[in-house]
């Protein structure tokens, strides 16, 4: 941990946000969703810490149970995606015969550009945390099935696979014994990318109006509604804005971390 | 040389056939009927039938599917449910913002990353490979539409030095088209230019550390001649492949920028018609895309023989 | 080939002239620091206490195992070590100190005064770049020439090394070429501004023997024109031999001895060049004897055991008939295109119990293609194998499985061939619980084997990375004994090894042969190691074996051109008998297969040869 100063800030700043997520209710100021005509566009002081937006809402305990949306669909489409990813890809790599079919369909996948087949994914489902998290895993997936894929593949040639089935034992054995270890630490990696990843695209999802509705405040809606008023009260954007990179750098700089720990390479992308 | 790229061509099949069943079938994902929610909770029956006719609903799924893969490859993507106006047409007209914000963006990110990620390895773990580092993981964390408001505020609006929004066409004078260009490129690029400088800085760590590097310099050679004819060159591949494959980021990308910026482009017209259900737009763009992908891809693909003689096609 | 030999008398009669000392090194020392930014922070010793010099038109061989610090003392010498090391001692070229001079300086030196070959040509040279162009811009650098003057020099720098079409060539990229030419190119490069030394790192290390033979050939031959020093690197005793006035032994990164070579050789002071001597087999050794010899006195028991001759009685437990692989692969000139390789033709032969057969051949002859095809990891074409008298190729995957416990085998690696996060118990039991054994018997049989091997129980709950290459060897071995197999096949399994330890692992095979009757398919490329141990002997050329034999009648009477030409070519490790390299070729150009019309001729006692 000492040794690894980016595992340690990294961290430190990730558990902090999810401490504010989950004490939320003890550490608002305001009911996030109680609107207040009289107090519309406030700027920031000591009775509203970030201001309020322009339904008289505080953007301050807004942007706190803002993070638990937030953080939920960042660690919803890392668990879905990588379980997902590592399932598709095990099989991809290891039952040549379905290899082909397997990696069409992810090319085909990734050929759409992953923002947009979030996007419509979402818009068409109809908004929701659930459709959202749905919609934003299945444009991150194909990557991690690549990943899994490749590493299968190499994994498979090693001599010590080859003297495990020259001595009898059978596939699914070596795949659960030799294969399967092999891939939780590149997993884990990629997981932490795909978390910071799938944060920022909720945010654009919301931002484009596909996202979750404003009665689930997240950063990324929070942010959407501060656009109207963007050349007026920037700090509407500007709060929310801030924890969402911060908490989205942080957890990338603890995958940096972690791939560097554990001596892995990960697939990063938006 | 022919033969091959014609195979190469070939190749692309499987993946179109499976993107164009994707794009198909996102019709099929709106719960309950789509006719009803595009014509509105005060539509009439007939109004909704007319819909259901344009989409083709009436008729069985696979049906369907062939109707419009026949139009599609006559490059005939239909008509607009809202304004009955020809797809094909709508996205020609936008072509100009899109393609312009992309080429500016790519040129940009590939000038500007490139030396700074040879810079960052050759003095790997320096400070200056710190901060190109820290910069490159900040600009993967912000959104992209952040850093365009960020930047429309506090350079173009508070400042004034440039148009804070919209967009200028090529006709209207170079001048302006890049005034306004200016900034939603920068904003788009951030994470292009981290990625390829990243890239950039792993290829070539792992090239300065080949054998033929100690042969250079154990021929005497000097740092300027090892980074930039012996390494580069070596470390090209794994770049190219990432500038094609960031041309997905760009495109996701130019379809938010275009709203923060209010670009006319076909990123625009793909956001409208997504929130409104438009589907023959958004079959079409979306093939469109997948489709600049794969050309882009394949380009690419024929560019790595220019880098390694080791690859001939 | 050239006719030009190199009259190489022993360096003893010549008088050292100060004059013509070019290199000289004094108490030379490298350090490197371990665990940047760590709080482990420290300093390892590489090299210890170097000194010796080299005379102009002389050679020396500096000799020793992985670890020594042969490549470190070079490495410092041209100070291209990481930043992390630092070298201290006195380094002096033609009485000018190396250590003291700037960077800037030291680069002017390099590639001017001395020049360097490395162990793997074809990672050594850049591959995007023509070769021309990488022997040009030494020229250009060091202002040796420029222009159409380099490029000039270039091409006669490169007809020099030998190499047919040298104008044509200089167009041409390194894969283009084969490891041979590819290595020449590599000295030409080192050669381009007339260095006063020449060192070269394991230079023929990668190369197959015959190459090799023409690598040397072609370094005595300039060092006799130009009269340059060589300072020559190498781990293989027979090279050592070949090539050497004086020698010097090094050990964990220090001298252990150094003398001229006769000396070195024939009346070594120090024990540890003795084993070492004593490890080295020597082709011709084996000479009047029954069968194979175990290694003596090299620290192991392996003397006590010695295996009796082959008795043959039982039928054979491996036989392979007409067996033809060949795979699709990408076409060197287009990624699209795809090309049949054979890589075995026809190969046939028995194996029977208690014997071994070695089958010998250069790189790419299809010997490895052969032991995967034979072990089921690789679909062949056409042709039988039979496992204990049933036909694998022919079989179900239920029943291949039960037939390959009679056959298992040892790869070459041992640092691949184990999953570096299992135990070794782990590895040893897999076998035996994969056939149903329980896991409490499976325990018991790993603590036998172990023992077998000539390891400790103790070591069962230890992860491979905490053994030595030849350790782990021996445990790959006991897995590979775990089913109980009939026959082993091992595929180059010492080759990666160092040559005392290989030694040691070769003695092991030998007595489990003798103990457990096990029938022994040994894949090599070292012709000493095979006459050592093999009953009889297979030659593979280009896929095919074209002379088979009992191992006496192969070395004492080959009767294949190749078998022939591969058996000249090897180093002996006694410098009293060199000089039969020269008239040894290396084939630059693609020699015909073998003619189809080819057919065996019986030369008795089961000598057979693949002739036209």
């Amino acid at each position: 941990m000492l040794r690894n100063p980016s595992i340690a800030i990294g961290g430190g700043i990730v558990v902090l946000m999810v401490l504010l997520a989950l004490f939320a209710p003890y550490l608002q100021t305001i009911d996030p969703l109680s609107m207040n005509p009289l107090n519309r566009m406030k700027d920031p002081s000591s009775a509203f810490w970030f201001g309020t937006d322009a339904y008289g809402r505080d953007l301050y305990s807004r942007v706190l149970y803002g993070g638990r949306t937030s953080l939920t669909v960042g660690f919803a489409v890392a668990v879905l995606s990588t379980g997902v990813g590592l399932l598709i890809g095990l099989i991809a790599g290891y039952y040549r015969s379905l290899d082909g079919v397997v990696m069409r369909i992810m090319d085909g996948l990734m050929a759409i550009p992953a923002v947009l087949l979030a996007i419509a994914l979402s818009a068409l489902l109809g908004g929701s945390v659930l459709n959202v998290v749905i919609a934003i895993a299945v444009a991150e997936s194909p990557r991690v099935v690549r990943l899994i894929r490749g590493i299968v593949l190499s994994l498979r040639e090693r001599q010590y696979v080859e003297a495990a089935l020259i001595s009898g034992v059978s596939r699914s054995r070596i795949i659960v014994r030799h294969i399967l270890p092999s891939t939780f630490a590149p997993l884990a990696v990629q997981a932490t990318y795909v978390f910071a990843s799938a944060m920022v695209l909720e945010a654009i999802l919301s931002f484009i109006g596909a996202g979750i509705p404003p009665t689930t405040p997240s950063w990324g809606n929070i942010i959407a509604e501060g656009r109207q008023l963007w050349q007026i009260k920037f700090f509407i954007i500007l709060y929310p804005a801030l924890f969402l990179s911060l908490t989205v750098f942080a957890i990338n700089i603890f995958g940096d971390g972690l791939r560097d720990r554990l001596d892995q390479r990960g697939d990063r992308h938006l | 040389m022919v033969q091959s790229i014609a195979n190469r061509l070939i190749s692309t099949v499987p993946i179109l056939f499976v993107v164009s069943v994707l794009i198909f079938s996102l019709l099929y994902l709106t719960p309950g009927d789509p006719a009803q929610m595009i014509a509105g909770a005060q539509a009439t029956q007939d109004d909704v039938e007319r819909i259901r006719e344009a989409l083709g609903l009436n008729d069985p799924a696979l049906m369907r599917y062939f109707d419009w893969l026949w139009d599609v490859l006559h490059f005939d993507f239909g008509r607009s449910v809202f304004n009955g106006r020809s797809v094909t047409e709508l996205i020609m007209q936008r072509m100009e913002p899109t393609f312009s914000l992309m080429a500016l963006t790519t040129l940009f990110a590939i000038v500007i990353a490139v030396p700074l990620g040879v810079l960052a390895a050759w003095r790997a773990n320096s400070v200056v490979d710190r901060i190109v580092l820290v910069l490159s993981i900040a600009s993967f964390s912000i959104p992209v539409f952040v850093t365009g408001y960020v930047l429309a505020y506090y350079v173009a609006f508070k400042t004034g030095l440039l148009p804070v929004q919209g967009y200028a066409f090529l006709k209207e004078g170079v001048g302006e088209w890049l005034a306004h260009l200016v900034l939603p490129s920068v904003s788009l690029g951030l994470i292009y230019v981290a990625l390829i400088s990243r890239i950039t800085r792993a290829s070539m760590l792992e090239v300065l550390s080949e054998d033929y590097i100690r042969t250079a310099r154990a021929k005497g050679l000097l740092g300027r001649r090892i980074l930039f004819v012996h390494a580069l060159r070596n470390a090209a591949n794994p770049i190219v492949t990432v500038v094609g494959v960031g041309v997905a980021l760009l495109l996701g990308g130019a379809v938010v920028i275009e709203s923060v910026f209010n670009i006319p482009g076909i990123g625009r017209l793909t956001v409208d018609a997504i929130l409104r259900r438009d589907y023959p737009i958004i079959q079409g763009v979306m093939l469109l895309f997948a489709m600049i992908y794969i050309v882009v891809n394949l380009i690419i693909d024929l560019l790595y023989t220019v880098f390694d003689p080791r690859i001939r096609y | 080939m050239t006719t030009l030999r190199t009259a190489h008398g022993p360096a003893e009669t010549t008088p050292a002239d100060p004059a013509d000392e070019v290199l000289s090194i004094d108490g030379l020392t490298t350090s490197i620091r371990t665990g940047q930014g760590d709080r482990r922070q420290g300093e390892q010793r590489l090299i210890e206490d170097i000194g010796f010099s080299v005379r102009r038109g002389q050679t020396l061989g500096i000799v020793g195992e992985s670890g020594s610090g042969k490549s470190v003392t070079a490495l410092s010498i041209m100070r291209l070590l990481p930043r992390s090391a630092t070298v201290a001692g006195r380094v002096m070229l033609k009485g000018r100190n190396l250590t003291t001079l700037s960077d800037r300086q030291m680069a002017d030196v390099r590639g001017d005064r001395i020049g360097m070959i490395f162990q793997e040509p074809m990672t050594s040279l850049n591959p995007v770049l023509p070769v021309g162009l990488q022997i040009e811009e030494s020229l250009r650098r060091h202002k040796v020439a420029s222009g159409q003057a380099a490029r000039r020099r270039a091409v006669e720098l490169l007809d020099r090394v030998r190499i047919p079409n040298a104008a044509r060539r200089t167009a041409e990229y390194p894969h283009q070429l084969s490891g041979g030419m590819r290595q020449r190119v590599m000295i030409a490069m080192a050669l381009a501004c007339n260095p006063e030394l020449l060192i070269a790192d394991e230079p023929t290390t990668a190369l197959d023997v015959t190459t090799q033979a023409g690598i040397i050939d072609l370094l005595k031959q300039i060092q006799a024109d130009d009269g340059t020093a060589i300072m020559f690197i190498t781990h293989d005793m027979g090279v050592v031999a070949e090539v050497s006035d004086d020698v010097l032994v090094m050990r964990s990164g220090r001298i252990v001895e150094h003398g001229p070579s006769q000396q070195i050789f024939h009346r070594p002071a120090e024990t540890y060049t003795r084993q070492l001597l004593n490890s080295v087999p020597r082709i011709g050794d084996m000479r009047g004897k029954p069968g194979p010899a175990p290694f003596a006195s090299i620290g192991d028991d392996g003397a006590a055991l010695a295996p009796s001759p082959l008795e043959v009685a039982k039928g054979p437990v491996l036989r392979v008939t007409d067996l033809s692989v060949s795979f699709r692969v990408r076409n060197e000139t287009s990624r699209f295109r795809r090309t049949t390789l054979r890589a075995v033709r026809g190969v046939g032969f028995d194996l029977r119990a208690g014997e071994t057969l070695a089958i010998v051949g250069e790189s790419g002859c299809g010997k490895s293609t052969l032991a995967r095809s034979i072990m089921g990891l690789q679909a062949v074409d056409s042709g039988a194998i039979e496992v204990a008298g049933r036909v694998a190729t022919s079989m179900t995957a239920a029943e291949a499985r039960l037939a390959r416990k009679a056959i298992q085998m040892v790869f070459q690696d041992p640092f691949a061939s184990l999953n570096p996060r299992l135990r070794i118990v782990d590895s040893l039991t897999e076998p035996l619980t994969a056939h149903g054994v329980s896991s409490g018997g499976a325990r018991a049989t790993a603590v036998r084997l172990i023992e077998e091997v000539g390891l400790s129980a103790e070591m069962l709950d230890r992860l491979p990375h905490q053994f030595s290459g030849g350790q782990r060897q021996r445990i790959c071995i006991a897995r590979a004994l775990a089913l109980e197999p009939e026959v082993i096949v091992a595929d180059e399994a010492v080759s990666a090894l160092d040559v005392s330890v290989q030694a040691q692992v070769l003695n092991l095979l030998m007595q489990l042969q003798a103990r457990r009757g096990l029938a022994l398919l040994f894949i090599s490329h070292d012709m000493a190691v095979v006459e050592r141990l093999s009953h009889r002997v297979a030659v593979m050329y280009r896929g095919q074996i074209v002379e088979i034999g009992p191992r006496a009648a192969v070395f004492e009477r080959p009767a294949h051109a190749y078998t022939r030409r591969l058996l000249s070519a090897v180093p002996l490790p006694d410098p009293s008998r060199r000089h039969k390299l020269s008239g040894i070729e290396e084939l630059f150009g693609t020699p015909s297969a073998e003619p189809s019309t080819a057919a065996w001729t019986d030369l008795g006692d089961g000598h057979r040869v693949l002739a036209a």
